[in-house]
């Protein structure tokens, strides 16, 4: 895109801070797996740094990164689809996702609305009173803040490798106990989580 | 769908009295019906007492067997349901209305591999 100015490397880590929270809260929404999400809405952001320099700063970054991590996911679910259940997943992915060769920036909008929402819910998931509240508060910082293992294990005074299963222990948890990935219902589970959610904020 | 192991955990020595007891495994009959009319319930079943449990090891070829649980306490498993539900905070709810019809604390732990609805 000739005549857009060069991006600096500040200026992607501002949208990194910016938009990483709301890029995996929608992918967590789309996939209904946080480490499938992190880890494209990771790829999404390597790709923008290689990228954006040369192209300068995409209308909507956000809507950029939403959409390249999302066609990340399909990618790898796809590659990973020995099992019938990922099938499953990456067809459920293609059905919500926009038609190959949408330009990014177009679909911004929609992303837009569906932002707040997403995001509430990830936190709500993260803060569910099933896991401790260091492993909420841990959880919700590295999700929806983008914070680094490192930096949150700093944060809690804790040596990184025991963050670090802390986040392990706290995913897996949220994958095999099947936490929702939903807004509570129940008052009760809404009371039970404020209390961190607070502490998050 | 999910499968839930609750289990139960209760003091070891001998039961509440009758008077005691009846209301609660009446609550707990109840409770029961209640998931098995909404197509929850897999299976539960009661324990004897902790005393009356044998632990077998195997080491070197040699069998080792030993009197009473695995796990020395006060408390003890005394039994246990499996259900199955659609996420955690159905299973929390269920354990929820479990511990308050026995006033003992429920496990909840997920069990390994998805079962289809």
């Amino acid at each position: 895109m000739p005549g857009r100015p060069a991006v600096s490397g500040p200026e992607i880590e501002g949208v990194f801070r910016r938009e990483y929270g709301r890029a995996v809260a929608v992918l967590v929404r789309h996939l209904g797996d946080i480490d499938v999400a992190e880890e494209a809405v990771q790829d999404a952001f390597a790709a923008a740094v290689q990228r954006w320099p040369a192209t300068g700063l995409p209308p909507s970054p956000a809507g950029w990164i939403i959409t390249t991590a999302r066609n990340r996911a399909i990618d790898r679910l796809r590659r990973e689809a020995s099992r019938e259940d990922r099938q499953a997943q990456a067809a459920l992915l293609h059905a919500r996702g926009e038609p190959a060769g949408t330009d990014p920036a177009e679909e911004s909008p929609a992303e837009e609305s569906a932002v707040h929402d997403d995001r509430l819910r990830l936190i709500f998931t993260c803060c569910h009173p099933a896991l401790a509240t260091q492993s909420q508060v841990a959880l919700t910082l590295r999700l929806l803040g983008g914070l680094s293992t490192a930096e949150i294990a700093r944060a809690f005074l804790v040596p990184e490798p025991t963050m670090a299963q802390r986040l392990v222990r706290a995913k897996g948890k949220i994958r095999d106990a099947r936490i929702p990935t939903a807004f509570p219902v129940k008052p009760n589970c809404l009371t039970g989580s404020v209390p961190s959610l607070r502490s998050c904020t | 769908m999910t499968q839930y192991l609750l289990t139960v955990y209760q003091p070891d020595g001998d039961p509440p009295p009758p008077e005691v007891l009846d209301p609660i495994m009446a609550g707990v009959e109840a409770w029961g019906s209640d998931l098995k009319a909404a197509g929850s319930w897999v299976f539960s079943a009661g324990l004897h007492p902790a005393s009356t449990a044998t632990v077998v090891r195997v080491s070197g070829g040699e069998t080792l067997t030993t009197d009473g649980p695995f796990t020395e306490g006060k408390e003890h498993v005394g039994g246990f349901t499996i259900l199955r539900l659609p996420d955690l905070d159905a299973a929390l709810e269920s354990a929820r209305k479990l511990a308050d019809v026995t006033h003992l604390p429920i496990e909840v732990r997920p069990l390994q591999g998805e079962v289809r609805d």
